[in-house]
């Protein structure tokens, strides 16, 4: 147990199994519960927005922790995030998901440079850039999330993409077509061409 | 509307603002110490800007929000304001109806949208209460008004009847956004306004507060901890740690010439949305916590984590003190010798 701590880096760790949970600071915490999670030495490590709540600062220690205890263990993560710049820092591959369903899915690097799927490319435009000159304003995806008890018919994400088709985004539902080494992606302008 | 033509100079004016909470202890509640959540700022925030704080949580920044507000009593300091007519006035010093006057101008967007609207009030109400409180309008005008009010935050005002839990998370923040300009005010602070919202909902929010801005000759303080939507919407930044400003700048002095190495160790821990920057540039990571305000270290607040840190560091609280000619501050004793990493490092990609 205290070999455990140690190695989600939290200093002294035999004083510290004596403390309670409101003792710790939050990035302190989030190693805990990572520790908790690898106490039985798993294989696949589900890791459901674990930096979401952290700091800046914080959130890199973590995620270089999770980095190297990945390295050392062989361990696969499934990390869920809404935050894009996590993700091009940690993933190897990506799914992207809208409504309980995968739109796109395939390596990080086409992810962030050759998105297929419109949902994906609005997404990424929708970021405020950290590099490069600051746009005046934010593209943005018109409307909201639909409800899931509102789905709407045909493709989920008609209503609001930009190359919808009438009579066939709001009709039919896509199938998952590959169009690249391990790129998928669900979306009705790539079914044509297969 | 066009942005009305006063001459511009500064609306608000920090000076050397403290707000310390006292830690009680014992059956007789003795005052064992203070937590020092505001320590000493001065700021001044120009007519018309958008000035970004941002800082780890526990800096400070939302206690300074707050205090500005009136919502706390300062402990100390001055928060001087230029009021309509021209006149300068301190807000640490009022009570009472004048202070009450002051709040219609100054007014506050609330980080969650869910806890920060009553769930039981319907929105013509949420909105309404702000008019009918400062007397402003009443009745069909209010109806009226509350409806303009809809409108400018692009919501639908046949919608006002209807209660916050039948609006999404970006809508309910746009009801927060109407509230707060409900009394046409002149500065809005924006405490992590953004921060609960989906990046595409996210989006809409910033691209709306801006045009808000324009319409209506906001000056906005915004404080959040998200660098990148800092950076978008703030025409200077100040940089907040345990309780002071280490440095402040122009936006894009902050990122290209940081002079604070703790300004440098933020940018260096912001993630990049792109992966082929993975490795790139130097990453400084901060060791050990951020310091406890009731107990700051004694020197520099910073110095335990800094990698610069020298016996002086130890020893003398630096001051915040302007360091190059192009309005930029940093309260750093080796801020003129130091040649810190700007954020470009990280997103040049190096090509060999």
């Amino acid at each position: 147990m205290r070999s455990t701590l140690a190695l989600v880096g939290i200093p002294r760790p035999a004083e510290r199994m004596d403390s309670y949970a409101f003792q710790f600071s939050g990035g302190m915490r989030q190693r805990v519960c990572i520790a908790l999670a690898l106490a039985c030495r798993p294989k696949l490590l589900i890791a459901d927005e674990p930096t979401t709540a952290l700091d800046v600062t914080t959130q890199a220690n973590i995620l270089d922790l999770l980095g190297s205890l990945q390295a050392e263990f062989g361990l696969s993560v499934l990390f869920v995030t809404h935050d894009l710049g996590v993700v091009a820092e940690i993933a190897d591959e990506v799914v992207v998901m809208y409504v309980g369903r995968v739109v796109e899915a395939g390596d990080v690097d086409t992810i962030f440079h050759a998105p297929a799927h419109p949902y994906t490319k609005a997404l990424l435009q929708s970021v405020p850039r950290m590099h490069g000159q600051p746009t005046e304003r934010l593209a943005i995806i018109e409307g909201m999330v639909p409800s899931r008890f509102a789905r709407p018919q045909g493709c989920s994400f008609h209503p609001r993409c930009k190359q919808v088709r009438a009579g066939l985004c709001d009709q039919r539902d896509p199938q998952s077509v590959g169009i690249g080494d391990g790129h998928v992606v669900s979306c009705l302008l790539y079914e044509g061409g297969q | 509307m066009a942005v009305s033509q006063t001459p511009r100079g500064p609306l608000l004016e920090l000076k050397d603002l403290r707000m310390h909470f006292p830690i009680r202890k014992g059956a007789f509640r003795h005052v064992v110490g203070h937590v020092k959540a505001v320590d000493g700022v001065s700021l001044r925030v120009e007519d018309g800007e958008t000035l970004g704080i941002v800082g780890e949580s526990g800096c400070g920044k939302s206690t300074l929000a707050r205090t500005v507000l009136r919502i706390y009593q300062p402990t100390s300091g001055e928060i001087r304001y230029r009021d309509r007519s021209g006149g300068t006035v301190d807000l640490a010093a009022l009570s009472g109806p004048a202070l009450d006057e002051i709040h219609r101008d100054l007014r506050m967007v609330f980080q969650d949208p869910q806890s920060s609207l009553n769930p039981r009030l319907p929105v013509i109400d949420i909105i309404g209460e702000v008019l009918s409180v400062n007397g402003i309008v009443k009745g069909r005008e209010l109806e009226h008004r509350v409806a303009d009010l809809m409108l400018s935050v692009g919501l639908r005002p046949e919608y006002m009847r209807r209660y916050p839990h039948a609006f999404s998370g970006g809508e309910r923040q746009r009801i927060g956004i109407a509230r707060a300009l409900a009394s046409n005010p002149r500065l809005v602070i924006a405490d992590e306004a953004v921060s609960a919202l989906d990046v595409s909902v996210q989006a809409q929010t910033i691209n709306l507060l801006q045009d808000l801005q324009e319409q209506f000759g906001l000056t906005y303080l915004f404080v959040a901890h998200d660098l990148s939507v800092v950076r978008h919407i703030s025409d200077n930044i100040a940089v907040m740690y345990v309780g002071r400003v280490v440095e402040k700048a122009p936006t894009e002095l902050i990122f290209s010439r940081p002079l604070h190495p703790y300004t440098e160790a933020l940018l260096s821990a912001v993630p990049i949305a792109d992966p082929r920057l993975r490795r790139h540039g130097t990453r400084i990571r901060l060791a050990g916590e951020v310091a406890d305000p009731a107990h700051p270290p004694p020197g520099c607040p910073f110095h335990p984590r800094c990698r610069y840190a020298t016996e002086l560091c130890r020893q003398e609280l630096p001051v915040l003190r302007t360091i190059t000619a192009d309005g930029h501050a940093a309260a750093c004793h080796h801020a003129e010798s130091l040649s810190l990493n700007p954020f470009a490092d990280r997103t040049v990609p190096e090509f060999n």
